[in-house]
């Protein structure tokens, strides 16, 4: 495009000026978390004064369970996106290949539950964990995570297997593979972008979700919940809120920007409309 | 070794009836291709030899078997796909091996058996590659390995050249021809190329409309065409249907073209016209060339002279379209010199040569 | 045919419900089918049919979650329409859905418009912006919450340091402004995703047409108007839903920063449920209020349904 006009300065002006109000809370959080909390308290915004410390970046280990917490977020995030990335091509290759009575009213129900609020899962799970003992497990939040997630993997999936080379399949069969074995030797190595999307997108959803974690769980609290608790207490360490805060952020935020296209694949895909 | 034999064999989609009721003997060691314009049904024809697609009804047999109700492994067939359908994750070798290693094949007996067929196919430097690493024709190649490595007894071939240049495709035409005087197993191969058709079959199946139009070898097809669609169908350039009917001119009937000159009736249909019959007359190029550039005639010969319309040198040969009534026919011109177009000039029919389909049916008066 | 052709009368919706269940025309099935599937099906049932069905079921009990359950009829939702309480959190709701939606999209599909003109030197800027799209609502609601703390917070500060002591307000301890605050803080977090889908739909503008409309003499404000503007408007369509939707459901950022409060002054439908059935135990009231929720994300989705249906 530059070879045959110059584009003005104006649209970069413009969102320059709307990042930095974008970008504005992020500065103040990292602000809050490396200065004495006593400067905070002069005001968010006072810069006359400013002292480095990391000394809330070390209170805080101490002070709070975030060890745990972090871990806590990682084996829930990292288990429920391995559930949807190993379920979801199962489900999208019999959707997108196979033959059966009542595929389109499977399809139709889990693809088109991807608007269920998850508000509608805490009564009947709740009761249902508290009767198998299964409250405080994490399992409890990763066995909802992954089955809200076939809503959209599945369907995420199937659209990238729909342009799939149906010869491929079809040499496979010549070459003596059953479906099971198709599916497993030759479409599931192919399909590794599609089940990259659905981790990605499920990592981050699982990682920052409040609602289920905070109802299940008791004591092996992934970070959002922990932060929650930390920012309610009487009298909270603005600094080491923000350091906990930052920490709760830090990982979904770089997988996040590191794998944008995948989201608008994910976006575009939740609205039925093809990537 | 197997024959292959479809018995009132029909597909259907839904509703849609693909396939009307085939039948099709092929001999063990036959070289047979499927041809016709696309949704003729012979790649669905194809397929249901090769288990991929479902029979309707009817049934197929391979060797002594009926295979309908059988998995494709269990066919003894291998097939070389349009696109090739290489395991894009998988090496040359892994590709070649993979059908033996699912029949659980002993690895030592897998590896011998992958450089045999490399080394028929001149793949030994390339075993370690990914078919992304490959080359048009050399994928095609690999596609043909292992198909090979299995050492079925009849290979499907579904238009497995259509996606090479015209150059590659020649030499894999001949190369394919080679493999099968080698091998000698049966071969079904589809093509909508009549030309790959010709060169290659020992018997050509032209199909149309899910329907068989005409079996036989290239020159029968070439030589006696059953009705119009195999007679523009085969042979290039097409040959040309002059629009007429048959009238009395004295003694003998003759053909007049409508709005055109009166030609007469090749010898061998003249007892089988009706007078007031319409009819097509069929023109083949090479039968048809200005006087003093065509090939020695045998038979009868008809003269009559015609205006230039267009004009298309090639080199060795000149084609030339003139207009006969309301039909265009191409000429060719042997040993050609300079043509004018508007010119008009002495024109030969080589009469035996000529043909006449009925135009209601489309059938060849010859049957 | 697609799939939810609009089927006329009785016998036909019939007939149409029942092609649901048959295979697709003369094809061989495939029975392993219900192999792979089964994992997906059970979980799917387990995390997502029975809690549905069981919600429903729920919603007609007079459960508080001690003592035994007793069949309650509609009484739940009788109860529901006459009580202040939901009627407050409907029109919170409304206000709420509205409110972020608008913002949000009108955001996202300017800034993807603008930087439409000129993708390279405002990829930087893009990105910052789609970077709060990436942060948790809690850990958002934290951010915001120190941005409108009364005491040291961004905003009251600021007021103080340029002399406008009397405008510093606690916004959170007013319904109004802690609608306000929460509004812009949701709106902060999701102008990433319009952002996203318009751009994406851009980006997709075949060069020669931009560069045909510059030959032509088009001024950047007509390339705006006349390319950039039609073709986004696919992206805007999937924002408006999914900005919607998320925000009907939304709970976590409200729990962080309000918890529905002062005096529900930001009590959504979606947070009203939790209230009752979580914090006050009143498990049938609370499933009545999370059904009706469920009918106002279906309807709004209906549009979203048909297009994923008809896709197969």
């Amino acid at each position: 495009m530059n070879d045959i006009y110059k584009p003005p300065l104006w649209p970069m002006l413009l969102i320059g000026v709307v990042s930095l109000i974008w970008v504005l809370p992020l500065i103040g959080i990292i602000m809050t978390s490396i200065r004495p909390e006593g400067e905070t308290l002069k005001g968010w915004w006072n810069i006359e004064e400013f002292t480095l410390t990391l000394e809330a970046w070390r209170e805080v280990w101490v002070n709070y369970p975030l060890w745990d917490a972090l871990w806590n977020s990682i084996k829930i995030a990292g288990l429920s996106s391995l559930g949807s990335i190993l379920l979801a091509p199962m489900g999208a290759y019999a959707f997108a290949f196979l033959n059966f009575p009542g595929k389109k009213v499977t399809f139709l129900l889990l693809v088109n539950a991807f608007v269920i609020p998850n508000q509608i899962l805490i009564i009947p799970l709740f009761t249902l964990w508290r009767n198998v003992g299964l409250i405080d497990n994490i399992f409890s939040v990763i066995i909802p995570f992954v089955a809200l997630s076939m809503a959209w993997a599945v369907f995420l999936v199937r659209n990238y297997l729909v342009d799939f080379p149906r010869s491929l399949i079809d040499a496979a069969h010549i070459d003596g593979c059953g479906h099971v074995r198709t599916f497993w030797s030759v479409v599931l190595p192919n399909a590794l972008t599609p089940m990259a999307a659905v981790g990605i997108l499920q990592f981050m959803w699982t990682w920052n979700s409040l609602m289920l974690p905070m109802l299940f769980l008791r004591e092996n609290i992934p970070l959002p919940v922990l932060l929650t608790k930390i920012k309610g207490t009487y009298e909270p360490n603005w600094d080491q809120v923000a350091v906990a805060t930052i920490i709760t952020s830090v990982i979904p935020l770089l997988i996040f920007l590191y794998f944008q296209k995948y989201f608008a694949a994910g976006a575009s895909n939740q609205s039925g409309q093809k990537g | 070794m197997a024959s292959i034999a479809l018995n009132n064999l029909v597909k259907e989609f839904g509703e849609t009836r693909v396939l009307h009721s085939i039948d099709l003997d092929i001999k063990d060691g036959e070289f047979v291709v499927f041809v016709g314009p696309s949704g003729c049904g012979k790649s669905t024809t194809l397929r249901m030899v090769a288990g991929l697609e479902s029979v309707s009804s009817g049934e197929i047999r391979i060797g002594d078997r009926e295979v309908s109700g059988l998995a494709p492994k269990d066919r003894g067939i291998s097939m070389v796909f349009q696109d090739y359908a290489l395991y894009p994750h998988m090496t040359v070798r892994k590709n070649l091996g993979f059908g033996l290693k699912v029949s659980g094949t002993p690895a030592a007996e897998i590896t011998q058996k992958v450089d045999e067929a490399a080394k028929m196919l001149g793949l030994e430097q390339l075993l370690d590659r990914k078919p992304k690493q490959l080359s048009g024709g050399q994928r095609q190649r690999v596609a043909m390995g292992r198909a090979i490595v299995r050492s079925p007894e009849v290979y499907l071939f579904d238009e497995p050249l259509s996606n090479l240049d015209a150059k590659l495709r020649t030499q894999m035409r001949s190369e394919i021809k080679r493999l099968h005087k080698k091998v000698r197993n049966t071969i079904i191969y589809v093509t909508h190329d009549q030309i790959e058709a010709m060169t290659m079959a020992d018997r050509i199946v032209v199909m149309r409309g899910g329907h068989i139009e005409q079996v036989g070898t290239p020159s029968e097809l070439f030589k006696s065409p059953a009705n119009v669609f195999v007679a523009t169908f085969i042979g290039s350039p097409p040959m040309a249907m002059v629009d007429g009917e048959i009238v009395k001119d004295g003694a003998s009937p003759m053909f007049q073209a409508a709005n055109g000159p009166l030609l007469p009736i090749p010898a061998r249909l003249r007892d089988k016209v009706k007078v007031g019959q319409k009819v097509f007359y069929g023109i083949r190029s090479d039968s048809f060339s200005p006087v003093g550039h065509s090939l020695p005639r045998a038979g009868e010969v008809h003269q009559m002279s015609c205006t230039v319309d267009h004009v298309e040198p090639l080199g060795a040969e000149t084609l030339i379209s003139v207009a006969l009534g309301n039909s265009t026919v191409l000429s060719k011109m042997f040993n050609p010199t300079e043509v004018d177009v508007d010119e008009t000039r002495a024109f030969e029919l080589e009469l035996d040569a000529c043909y006449l389909f009925d135009k209601g049916t489309e059938q060849s008066l010859d049957l | 045919m697609t799939a939810l052709d609009r089927p006329s009368v009785g016998k036909s919706v019939v007939a149409y419900v029942a092609s649901w269940f048959k295979p697709a025309g003369g094809q061989r099935q495939d029975w392993v089918a219900y192999v792979l599937l089964a994992p997906v099906l059970l979980l799917f049932a387990l995390g997502v049919l029975y809690p549905l069905f069981e919600t429903v079921r729920v919603s007609f009990l007079d459960w508080t979650g001690l003592g035994r359950p007793k069949p309650a009829g509609i009484e739940n939702y009788t109860k529901l329409i006459s009580d202040p309480n939901f009627l407050n959190a409907l029109k919170v709701t409304l206000t709420w859905t509205v409110a972020t939606t608008f913002f949000s999209v009108l955001f996202g599909w300017t800034i993807a418009l603008v930087s439409g003109l000129d993708a390279k030197r405002t990829l930087v800027f893009r990105v910052a912006i789609f970077a709060a799209y990436g942060v948790s609502e809690v850990a958002s609601g934290v951010i915001w919450l120190g941005i409108v703390q009364p005491d040291f917070g961004l905003i009251n500060s600021v007021l103080r340091a340029i002399g406008l002591d009397q405008w510093a307000y606690p916004w959170l301890g007013d319904a109004n402004t802690a609608m306000v605050v929460l509004v812009a803080a949701y709106v902060w977090t999701q102008t990433g995703l319009p952002l996203l889908t318009c751009y994406a739909a851009i980006v997709a503008i075949p060069r020669s047409q931009i560069e045909a409309a510059y030959v032509d003499g088009a001024s950047h404000m007509q390339v705006l108007r006349h390319i950039l503007i039609p073709y986004s408007l696919p992206g805007l369509k999937v924002a408006i839903f999914l900005v919607l939707l998320n925000s009907l459901k939304a709970f976590d950022l409200i729990h962080a920063m309000t918890e529905g409060g002062p005096v529900r002054g930001t009590e959504t439908v979606g947070y009203f449920m939790f209230k009752e059935a979580v914090v006050y135990f009143k498990q049938g009231y609370g499933a009545a209020s999370t059904v009706v929720l469920l009918l106002a994300v279906i309807v709004v989705s209906i549009p979203l349904i048909r297009e994923r249906s008809s896709d197969t």
